[in-house]
């Protein structure tokens, strides 16, 4: 079936009942390093010719890392490839109890350095570039700052840095209101399904009713490609993939970064180590969209004031969501290459 | 009578009552949860939901150790001192990693990471 012909009902039913069919994360990669859960994948490159610096992809603790490859033609992978990027990823694979106890400093200091070590040795480079997604762009954020003479180029993605700002994520975590401790106390890891929920809870309607009228609608009036159905479908699949996030650095995270705002004040520690904003030095794109509705647009606003790099730029793509600046259709023709001719200037 | 109804329907009217009703709920519910009386009540929930999984949990723990079967205490105890020792392999790895960077193996060589990393190829 061609890729702008509209399907019916029946297969649009077809793909709801069985969403698993849909295969995300089909970038042909290697892996080529392993720690425990942890695993870093290796992106076979697309261009002959590659810049010179590779880069590290980090996404959060929350769901799975392959809403960076969702599908072809909705791939931040695919785009950075298409560049002449060498593309690094890292899956930080689903927690169990013996993640519970795994602080902050474990994951920055220790998995995201020895991942940033293995690149360079895979590559022969001095350093890395680092894109980091939501939650991971707060982590990469965090290592710049730590281990800045590692780092080449730093851009952020839909990145949490100011939990003061207004939203209802950093209202609902006040320690007033939310109890972090008793949580994390009671459930060790924090379950999927209360993350989800939470989520889910920003825009009730829209996430529990909405969509799912307008795909219907979509269907019965027979104006649903076959690729509008696949990334509806695509979507589906990794919200409903929820992971457990560990409880300790669930902990560390509301507590230092919702409930204390440490971060934006230099005064947020990992271990004994502190994190100085103020230290990083390299070129930065700190990429956010207007429509955001998880990290509020003033929250990634101030990073850029925060730091000391000369050459840095705040990106704001006017339309889209949370996710739709990753893999929306807007996304791909306006906002993409712009980040990609960033990193390639740069490399 | 079914298909003067059928002949006079209009979906484009039930859309446009759909969008109404979509967009003053969403603006009503936006409003209620960003209201601080939302998270109080918020909280408070989850706060009980939490006593009662605590007392679920001591409950069926109990009745765990009764027929000496491993409790989830047990299980978080254990995972506790798996990772105290993942952070000393951690540490010993690195300072040998040191100590072979300073003083290679005359028979050997010295482990390069480069090897490291293919070793982990699968």
């Amino acid at each position: 079936m061609a890729k702008t012909e509209t399907v019916g009902p029946a297969k649009g039913v077809e793909l709801l009942i069985n969403p698993g069919q849909v295969k995300v994360g089909r970038t042909p990669h290697e892996v080529i390093y392993r720690d425990g859960k942890l695993i870093l994948k290796h992106y076979f490159p697309q261009k002959k010719e590659l810049g010179s610096t590779p880069l590290l992809m980090v996404y959060a603790l929350v769901n799975r890392p392959y809403i960076l490859d969702l599908l072809p033609g909705r791939s931040a992978v695919e785009n950075f490839l298409k560049g002449g990027t060498d593309v690094y990823l890292i899956d930080w694979g689903i927690p169990d109890d013996g993640d519970r106890y795994r602080t902050l400093e474990d994951y920055i200091c220790g998995s995201i350095h020895d991942c940033v070590q293995q690149v360079k040795e895979a590559t022969g480079s001095e350093q890395v570039s680092l894109f980091g997604y939501c939650q991971g762009g707060t982590f990469s954020a965090m290592y710049a700052a730590l281990f800045p003479d590692q780092v080449k180029n730093l851009i952020l993605w839909a990145t949490p840095i100011d939990f003061e700002v207004e939203g209802l994520l950093n209202l609902w975590a006040k320690k007033e209101y939310f109890d972090v401790d008793k949580l994390v106390d009671t459930y060790g890891n924090i379950p999927a399904s209360i993350l989800n929920g939470a989520f889910a809870m920003l825009r009730p309607i829209y996430n529990l009713v909405d969509k799912y009228v307008q795909f219907s609608w979509g269907l019965t009036e027979n104006n649903m490609t076959d690729e509008k159905i696949e990334l509806f479908m695509a979507m589906e699949k990794w919200i409903s993939d929820g992971i457990a996030q560990p409880g300790e650095v669930f902990r560390e995270f509301v507590k230092a970064c919702y409930q204390e705002n440490l971060l934006v004040q230099n005064r947020m520690k990992l271990g004994k180590r502190l994190i100085d904003l103020k230290k990083i030095r390299c070129p930065v794109l700190n990429v956010i969209s207007a429509g955001d509705h998880i990290i509020p647009p003033d929250s990634s606003r101030p990073f850029n004031k925060l730091i000391s790099s000369k050459d840095q730029r705040l990106l704001i793509f006017p339309s889209g969501g949370h996710v739709g600046m990753t893999v929306g259709s807007q996304a791909r023709t306006a906002l993409w290459p712009k980040v990609v001719d960033w990193l390639v200037e740069r490399s | 009578m079914e298909q003067k109804w059928a002949e006079n329907f209009d979906i484009g009217l039930y859309k446009k009552f759909y969008d109404v009703w979509v967009r003053s709920t969403s603006e009503m519910l936006n409003e209620i949860m960003r209201s601080p009386q939302f998270a109080a009540a918020m909280g408070k929930s989850l706060q009980g939901s939490l006593d009662f999984k605590k007392r679920l949990d001591e409950s069926i723990e109990s009745s765990l150790k009764g027929f000496r079967l491993p409790t989830s205490s047990d299980v978080t105890g254990l995972s506790s001192r798996i990772r105290a020792l993942e952070q000393q392999v951690r540490g010993f790895s690195k300072k040998l990693e040191e100590l072979e960077a300073h003083f290679p193996s005359p028979t050997k060589g010295p482990v390069s990471r480069k090897q490291s990393v293919h070793q982990t190829k699968k």
